[in-house]
């Protein structure tokens, strides 16, 4: 009886942006959804199901749904603000000392709100997802050259590059393939005849774009020692890892990152096995690209992996040009 | 028209204040959960410093002008 009850209660409406047929609940509760874009649907669809359970959804929680919580924080944040300006106002017109006082607090925790609300909030597990599916892609790439034998990639410095503020990854054939000259580089292309191998656009290099936005400088214009000094405060204060160390033994170098935001995404890669030996997980990819800037030099992941402890520590060799 | 407020009720205003920043950004740190209100502790805990600086400065005040006014 439940379910013919609840079948009543239904009805096929059209959805509005693919013209689909929908199911939709009579529900006043449902309603809101309909007229909705199709993933906008599915979470507010998911948000009130518990709702039903218990009461209404309020004008807030309608509102907290349709604009997404960053959003609403800064709307009361900003409704704080001009409420307490416009008390401070009339305190000062009518010389009043509760007003000043509501107005004062009204305005600075306004203030401090909008202040303090990060500029974007995204989940971890997410942000591994959306960045896990082109790692597949140069996967497929790699296993599609059959030419390709040899798994690790090379970092090539800006000077063999036409922008030299790009990154690109040379996977030669063989070990017997010398590295591209400055003429031979062709970016746009993925392989490559003379010499033989294929070029791939690092995974991390918009990562490396972004340390390169946040500490305001080129990473052609630094050198090593730079990176050393650098890079921990960079990663601490971009919430990367709190503990970061940057090694250098001859001609390789050693970074160890303990307990890092991008360990959920390293794992991913390592079951892409040509993948990370290639090129790496995006953070080793970045490092190297940010390395071979720095250096001047070609470089090339020769280990990473991961202790138990969570700490990730990436071997790069850096090559003689 | 003027403000009317006076600089010991700024001085009171700022101490409370700050007392509520500085706790609320050392919880802040020791919370780790779903959150209601998405909030960068580093911003937050230079904001609370800040205001008790703020503070010592307007106490600061307060005894030179102790000082010189004898």
């Amino acid at each position: 009886m439940s379910s013919r009850r609840n079948a009543s209660q239904n009805r096929r409406v059209s959805h509005p942006a693919n013209g689909t047929a929908q199911t939709v609940s009579s529900d006043p509760v449902e309603e809101v959804i309909i007229g909705t874009k199709i993933h906008e649907t599915i979470f507010v669809f998911n948000s009130f199901t518990k709702l039903k359970l218990g009461s209404a959804p309020t004008l807030l929680t309608v509102i907290r749904i349709r604009l997404g919580k960053e959003h609403v924080n800064k709307v009361i944040a900003l409704m704080m603000l001009v409420l307490g300006l416009v008390s401070l106002l009339g305190s000062v017109l009518y010389s009043s000392y509760v007003a000043a006082f509501i107005g004062l607090g009204l305005s600075f925790w306004g203030a401090l709100l909008l202040y303090i609300i990060p500029s974007k909030h995204v989940r971890l597990d997410l942000f591994t997802a959306a960045a896990s599916s082109s790692l597949a892609d140069i996967q497929k790439v790699l296993v599609d050259s059959a030419s390709v034998s040899v798994p690790r990639g090379v970092y090539l410095p800006p000077k063999l590059l036409k922008d030299y503020r790009s990154s690109l990854v040379f996977v030669p054939s063989s070990t017997s393939t010398r590295l591209p000259k400055r003429e031979e580089v062709d970016e746009e292309n993925l392989r490559s005849k003379s010499p033989a191998g294929i070029y791939l656009t690092p995974p991390g290099l918009a990562l490396s774009r972004l340390f390169e936005k946040e500490l305001n400088v080129s990473f052609t214009e630094t050198d090593l020692d730079y990176l050393q000094r650098e890079l921990p405060k960079l990663f601490e204060k971009l919430e990367i890892s709190k503990n970061t160390t940057v090694e250098t033994v001859g001609a390789t170098v050693i970074v160890t990152v303990s307990n890092h935001i991008f360990r959920a995404l390293c794992e991913e890669t390592s079951k892409l096995k040509r993948t990370h030996e290639a090129v790496g997980c995006p953070l080793s990819s970045a490092l190297a690209c940010a390395l071979a800037k720095a250096t001047g030099k070609p470089v090339i992941i020769e280990k990473e992996e991961t202790t138990p402890d969570q700490s990730t520590t990436i071997r790069y060799i850096v090559l003689e040009a | 028209m003027q403000i009317p407020l006076d600089f010991w009720s700024i001085t009171l205003w700022i101490a409370v204040t700050s007392i509520i920043l500085l706790i609320t950004a050392q919880l802040v740190q020791a919370y780790d959960g779903p959150q209601m209100l998405l909030i960068d502790s580093r911003k937050l805990r230079a904001a609370a410093l800040t205001m008790g600086t703020l503070f010592l400065a307007t106490v600061a005040i307060h005894i030179y002008t102790i000082i010189t006014t004898k």
